[in-house]
């Protein structure tokens, strides 16, 4: 539901957006007088003109800018996040092994509520591993931890949002074979067709008796067929071997299991967070184990540096800004036009009239400067999260993060930020004017007449411009800072 | 027929009272042509202002055709204005973005008339003014003394029973000045508007009737010359 939300959302503002435009369109065409004086104003070919559209892009350019920061930065933590998890988004885990009768249950409820679309019951333990014979040669030193997974992998097709297909190598496993994950591989030295031996206790036995398994593929995949585990850091990589197997080497009760993964209604990334719900459902139906909600912890874990928020930050910055810089534009706009406004008020153009030529101009600049705006928005938000993130990468705040975590590379717009934008890019220097002309209608006619007698003009153009270049100055400080 | 009760007009400003005009009473009639003459800082464009309501008295009546246009809502002032009133100002008021005839025939598109009708008559009205030639210029393209015809042609082209000029001639050469005053002269008797024109220059009032003394915000002096 909450996905639909968030077009419908999109939607409805492009639609506001698009449905103003045409309505102002088609209000101006019955004062045609109106709006031919705007119309000529556009083409009084003068440094104004210019500004008006350059302010109006630079508004824009701020919010697809932000937009393009943030969804790069959402979407490289949801890169992170789908390379350990994919569709798991909470964990029952238990220390001891758990019945799955007991949870089943919680699953029917989950099922009732229609919170669900899938569950997953999960051998998992972590065990150092090591490749065939350095445990003879006692090479302990050549030994990894690395998570151990079995499961009926034939229930992978039915785990999550879409059909999954399980690449056979899984579904064929025989009791001593195994699939390791290509990290793994590389740290154990192994190859396809080689052995790798599990040390499954600290008994003297089991150091001498290590389970061996022949590697029958090596896999370079993510989600579920990457799983380390709750928190993705424990080991090196997963060593997936059969649910019999996995049994057998700790001996526990058959519809036993030590992990069920779960995994929500729809994505999570397209905005269907139903963890608090699951959670909800989880207490009040009593479940045995721990409730691990792992996608919404990894998330947290990732923004542990508050970088959302300063990308939060950047946004608001950016749209207060270009508001300023928007409000700024047309207040030299209309201190320019003042006396002249004055006289077409004296003349019979009522305060609405007066209104509409600023306003209908001001639809011509938006319209104008939105392509513009985008472009330009896009290459300066590319250029700043490059450079914040690379700013961030150097800072301890990422540190402690596991490993192999994709680099924050990889600049990122969603379709939906630019409809946004484009959306917003239109309704807000509209809004600004449409407030701001709403002030110019009440203008003092004797007051706006006298104002070129009175030489005033030239003094307020040179204070708005100040302000202008004031606030051209500060974005290029912004962005030579980050460019440094 | 114009009138005035007991009209008051004062500027507040920072706590200082400027008290511009301080209870006019006077009465003009239908065609009657009226010069208002004083010294800078009399109070001559404060009261024409608050004549034509562009600007709201502080106290006091102003009473065309028993309509005081001071009780009037300001959408109601506004077409009052545009049916009955031209306005023709000291400088060049004209639209930049709009050609003579353009500008000529705005005062009529407010009103209401079709583009074609208004287009007609403002053609009409810059020929009377001696301006056939110069219907496309833009106000960029026109001399002074041409641009202060188009503002006369604009002022007039809706035919309103009364005229308003401040310093009509003000920012023009005395040639110039008298072919406009002429004009204007011309017209009135034509058609039989009511003109008020205000002014310092004594040798612009000899183009009228009457003369309306002001100073220091109160009307020293009626003189007809009838
Ligand atoms: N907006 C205002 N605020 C304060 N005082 C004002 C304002 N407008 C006019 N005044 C004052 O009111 C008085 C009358 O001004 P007004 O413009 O009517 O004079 P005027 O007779 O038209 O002069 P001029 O011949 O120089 O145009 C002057 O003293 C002027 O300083
Ligand atoms: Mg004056």
């Amino acid at each position: 539901m909450k996905i639909w939300g968030d077009t419908m959302f999109m939607w409805i503002i492009l639609s506001i957006a698009l449905f103003s435009i045409i309505y102002f369109f088609i209000k101006a065409s019955f004062h045609s007088h109106v709006l031919k004086i705007s119309f000529r104003n556009i083409f009084r070919i003068k440094r104004e003109s210019f500004l008006m559209i350059l302010g109006s892009m630079i508004g824009t350019a701020f919010i697809i800018g932000s937009l393009g920061m943030n969804d790069s930065f959402k979407n490289y933590i949801y890169k992170s996040v789908d390379l350990y998890f994919g569709e798991i988004d909470e964990v029952i885990n238990s220390k001891v092994s758990i019945n799955y009768n007991d949870i089943e249950p919680f699953i029917w409820e989950l099922e009732k509520e229609n919170l669900i679309d899938g569950v997953l019951p999960i051998f998992f333990k972590l065990y150092p591993v090591t490749k065939k014979g350095n445990i003879r040669g006692l090479k302990i030193s050549e030994l990894s931890q690395a998570s151990l997974v079995g499961m009926d992998y034939t229930l992978i097709s039915n785990f999550g949002e879409n059909k999954v297909e399980v690449p056979t190598e899984f579904l064929k496993l025989k009791n001593n074979e195994a699939i390791i994950t290509k990290r793994l591989a590389e740290r154990l030295k192994v190859k396809e067709g080689e052995e790798i031996e599990i040390i499954t206790g600290a008994s003297p036995i089991n150091i001498l008796f290590p389970k061996r398994f022949k590697v029958v593929k090596i896999i370079d995949s993510k989600g579920i067929f990457n799983y380390r585990g709750i928190d993705a850091n424990n080991g090196i990589g997963t060593v997936f071997i059969n649910l019999a197997a996995a049994r057998s080497i700790t001996k526990i009760p058959s519809n036993n299991y030590y992990q069920i993964l779960i995994s929500n209604r729809g994505d999570y990334i397209k905005g269907n967070k139903l963890t608090e719900k699951v959670k909800n459902v989880y207490e009040k139906m009593k479940t045995k184990g721990e409730f691990i909600p792992v996608k919404d912890n990894q998330i947290k874990a990732i923004d542990r540096g508050g970088v959302s928020y300063i990308f939060l930050a950047l946004s608001l910055f950016a749209i207060i800004s270009g508001g300023v810089l928007i409000i700024n534009m047309y207040s030299m706009l209309v201190s320019e036009r003042k006396r002249e406004l004055g006289v077409l008020r004296a003349i019979g153009f009522k305060r609405k009239d007066i209104r509409n030529v600023i306003f209908y101009e001001s639809i011509f600049y938006t319209i104008f400067s939105i392509p513009f705006g985008i472009a330009t928005g896009l290459l300066i938000s590319r250029f700043t999260f490059s450079k914040v993130t690379s700013l961030f990468e150097s800072l301890s705040s990422f540190e402690n993060i596991i490993g192999e975590i994709p680099l924050i590379d990889s600049y990122y717009i969603s379709p939906n930020s630019i409809i946004i934008g484009i959306a917003v890019g239109i309704l807000l220097p509209l809004t600004i004017t449409f407030w701001y002309s709403h002030s110019i209608g009440k203008i003092n006619i004797v007051n706006a007449i006298k104002d070129l007698e009175e030489e005033k003009k030239k003094v307020k153009f040179e204070k708005y411009k100040y302000k202008i270049e004031n606030g051209f100055a500060i974005v290029i400080f912004i962005i030579a800072l980050f460019l440094k | 027929m114009i009138k005035t009760i007991n009209l008051k007009k004062t500027y507040k400003n920072e706590g200082v009272e400027v008290h511009a005009l301080k209870g006019i009473n006077l009465e003009i009639k239908d065609g009657e042509m009226v010069s208002i003459l004083g010294p800078s800082g009399s109070g001559k464009s404060t009261l024409l202002n608050c004549l034509s309501g562009i600007d709201k008295p502080t106290e006091g009546k102003v009473i065309i055709d028993n309509i005081d246009i001071t009780t009037l809502k300001d959408d109601d002032l506004t077409t009052f204005r545009a049916k009955n009133m031209g306005f023709i100002f000291q400088f060049f008021n004209l639209i930049p973005v709009l050609n003579a005839v353009e500008n000529v025939e705005l005062p009529l598109l407010v009103l209401g008339y079709n583009e074609k009708e208004a287009r007609g008559m403002a053609e009409e009205m810059l020929i009377e003014v001696g301006l056939k030639d110069r219907m496309k210029n833009f106000p960029n393209m026109l001399s002074g003394g041409e641009a202060q015809r188009v503002a006369i042609a604009r002022a007039l082209v809706t035919k309103p029973k009364i005229v308003w000029a401040d310093e009509p001639t003000g920012a023009l050469d005395t040639k110039t000045g008298i072919s406009i005053m002429n004009l204007i002269r011309e017209l009135n008797e034509k058609n039989n508007q009511t003109f008020v024109i205000v002014t310092h220059d004594p040798r612009i009032t000899e183009y009228t009737r009457r003369i309306l003394k002001m100073d220091s915000g109160i009307l020293t002096e009626h003189e007809n010359l009838g």
